[in-house]
């Protein structure tokens, strides 16, 4: 193996953990705000019914 | 903070990574021995000083947690330590890759590489104990854990000069050991790692607030309309 894949390994293994957990954020929001927006619906419902 | 700081933050981050890359690729001298290997090293140190940055904000914001008790310092010390791990395991992983085409090896028992390794098991540690320890005791004790293992970030920092070992001595008293034409390459580095982790912590920081009302707000449905 050459340098060149060693250097190519590394900066692709850099930016391959950056995205992934970049998108584990973005899942994480996903799941909150629709947890959320379970909350206030329930909120909502509630509230109507009294 | 507003939408906008977040949106000019992430800009921040995405240019400041593109400049260091150019600069990386670009401009910096190809190595005389070690060839274009030796580039690895740019975002390795990168990598690091975000770490340790990381971990330095770990710290600040246990002690803060610890002497007002207010949530936000808790979110936050979790929000560094995430993204400490993350660059910690990147510092872990493109050493090695230097390494081996370097030194023949992939790992030495260096003291700087063993207590980087320690480091590593420390904060992961940390987030054990954030995650397995229940409710506000959870906090209290993930807030000191943060504090002692923090012992250990000078100890990684000044073991190349206590120990000997084979690891290379970059930052040194009066110059350091870079060739003419590195130094800026390696400075625009650290800070496009330093804006990165910026915008994770925040992000993640938003998140854990958002959690916490989250679990809040169902507690609040639980006890009041069941």
């Amino acid at each position: 193996m050459n340098n060149l894949f060693y250097m190519v390994m590394a900066y692709t293994l850099i930016w391959m953990a950056v995205l992934v957990y970049l998108v584990r954020l973005g899942i994480m929001r996903k799941k909150l705000e629709a947890r959320m927006a379970r909350v206030e619906d329930r909120i909502r419902e509630v509230e109507q019914n009294q | 903070m507003s939408k906008t700081f977040d949106t000019t933050l992430a800009i921040a981050a995405v240019g400041s990574i593109v400049t260091a890359l150019v600069a990386v690729f670009l401009f910096a001298p190809v190595e005389k021995t070690m060839g274009i290997v030796q580039k690895i090293f740019y975002f390795h140190l990168g990598s690091a000083a975000a770490a340790f940055l990381a971990f330095t904000t770990v710290f600040a914001a246990s002690v803060l947690f610890l002497v007002s008790r207010q949530a936000r310092w808790d979110i936050l010390a979790v929000s560094a330590a995430e993204a400490g791990v993350l660059f910690c395991t990147l510092v872990l992983v493109t050493g090695p890759l230097w390494a081996r085409p370097v030194w023949g090896h992939w790992w030495v028992w260096d003291p700087r590489l063993t207590t980087t390794l320690i480091l590593w098991f420390l904060y992961v540690g940390y987030l054990v104990i954030r995650q397995a320890v229940p409710g506000g005791r959870g906090e209290i004790a993930a807030a000191v854990y943060g504090i002692l293992a923090y012992a250990d970030v000078p100890i990684v920092y000044f073991s190349i000069r206590w120990w000997r070992g084979m690891h290379p001595q970059v930052i040194q008293k009066g110059g350091g050991g870079l060739a003419p034409g590195m130094a800026e390459p390696l400075l625009i580095s650290i800070t496009a790692f330093a804006v990165l982790l910026l915008v994770m912590i925040r992000e993640r920081a938003v998140l854990g607030n958002l959690e916490a009302r989250v679990e809040h707000l169902e507690q609040f449905v639980r006890e009041e309309y069941q």
